[in-house]
Order: C-alpha cells, then structure tokens, then sequence
C-alpha cells in the first residue's frame, strides 16, 4: 500500500506539521512550548533523549554502504542494553553532572547506531 | 505581556506540546514496522533518508543543524550571531550546501557535524525555566 513516493509524502508531511509546531510555539507568548525547548529541556533530566536521536543519525548517515553490524544478529539487543544503561545510569550517577552533557551523549549515540544498527 | 486570546494558545501549552511529541513519535514508529513488513521495498523512513542523503548533502546537513541546535553544550547559549543575521547565515549556507550537492558526491556523515557545529552556534536553544506568572512579575 505504501509506495516510496507515499511513505515520502507522510514523513515529510509529519516533519512540516512539528515545524509548524514549533514556530507557532515560538511566537505566542507561552514560554517553553516549542518542541525545542522541550528536548533541550528532557535532555537535561535524561541522557536517553540525546543518545536516541544520536543512535538514528548514526543508523541513517554513517559512513559506508552495506555496513554490517558489529555482533551481527546480537547486535539490536546490545544496543537495548546500552540503551538501558543510560536511561538508569543517569538515575544512578545523578550527582555526576559533568557527565551528561548532552552533545555528548549524541555523539556516543551516533557512534553506536553506526556501529550497531546501520541502515 | 499578555497571550493572545484564541484557541490554539490555549491548546498550546507545554504539557499539550509534550503530548505531541510522543504522539508523533509512537505514530512514525508504529508506520515504520508497518513498511518494515510489507512486500515494497526500500520504503522505511531509514531506507529513504539514508537514500535521499546519498542524493542530497541537504539531509544530513539539517539533521546535524537541528542536533546542534538541540544539544549544544551550554544551557543559556547565545547566537555567535544577532537574529536575523544567524538566520540569513544558516540559510545561505544551507542553499550552499543543496547548491553544492550537485556538482559533488558528499558521503552522508560528512554534513553531520557540519551542521551540529553551525546549529550550536548560530541557533542555539535557550531554556524558559521561568512560568509565564515569574516572566510578568519580572517585566513589571
């Protein structure tokens, strides 16, 4: 049913509307209702939200075509598990601040979802 | 400052624009495996942006932008650049870049950092911690 043409027209369309969102969350008067603000505000509380996006850049741009994953099959489940990890380590290492910085966190997801998960 | 009376900025609030958020990511999961399983191939979002990004540097280089833009590493950041001077910055460079992606073959990553480097710095977001309440008593 869903052609590349259509499943290109849904994507896009969804990508415009949290545009949309984002702009008219910008420009009334309501502080902090823009989608932005809102991952930057989550990715403070959790390093989940930065590793997750990063993980997606590194599935879909890494650098080389046909790329296998680094433990095959196991692979996904490694990348769960890591996930994990960082979703309780911040609740256990809350005190280490200076451990989660967010750019940090999506580059490390970036390398992972290269690593793990290419497209 | 006062908000504009009318439906959407009622609907408008931060808890509402969470809500989407999640919405919006459930619905592109649940599509995703529903074209993960299908008999068409090639027709996942990654299929088709890790396809688009091999035609267009473009792709890659917004992803970057809006990761820069979103994870930059200081919480009350400024734009290297004073609005509108970083918009019309960004957006030639953009052009640039979708100009440029025509006369070469750029690997997908490349645009990646690019643009994270160029979102942090001239579109950086900043945090309201403050309640529309805290803003006004302020301003007064």
């Amino acid at each position: 049913m869903f052609g590349q043409t259509s499943a290109t027209i849904v994507g896009a369309a969804l990508f415009i509307m949290l545009i949309v969102l984002d702009i008219w969350g910008a420009n009334d008067d309501l502080p902090g209702n823009t989608v932005s603000e809102w991952v930057r505000s989550l990715s403070r509380y959790t390093a989940v939200v930065p590793w997750a996006l990063g993980v997606l850049h590194g599935h879909w741009f890494h650098p080389i075509d046909g790329l296998d994953p680094l433990f095959g099959a196991r692979s996904t489940w490694v990348l769960i598990g890591l996930s994990l990890a960082v979703l309780v380590g911040r609740v256990v290492l809350r005190n280490l601040d200076g451990l989660w910085r967010p750019w940090l966190w999506a580059a490390l997801g970036a390398l992972a979802g290269t690593l793990l998960w290419p497209v | 400052m006062e908000i504009p009376e009318n439906r959407v900025t009622q609907i408008l609030t931060k808890r509402a624009v969470l809500i989407g958020i999640a919405v919006a990511t459930v619905v592109l999961i649940v599509i995703d495996i529903f074209l993960a399983v299908d008999d068409v191939a090639g027709n996942t979002w990654s299929e088709l942006l890790r396809s688009a990004a091999k035609r267009t540097p473009v792709v890659p280089w917004l992803g970057g932008l809006v990761m820069g833009h979103w994870f930059h590493p200081y919480d009350r950041a400024e734009p290297w650049i004073d609005p509108p001077g970083n918009w019309m910055v960004t957006l030639l460079l953009t052009l640039l870049v979708a100009v440029l992606g025509f006369f070469v073959v750029v690997p997908p990553w490349v645009p990646v950092p690019m643009g994270a480097v160029l979102g942090a710095l001239l579109w950086p977001v900043a945090v309201e911690e403050r309640t529309l309440e805290e803003i006004q008593e302020a301003e007064a």
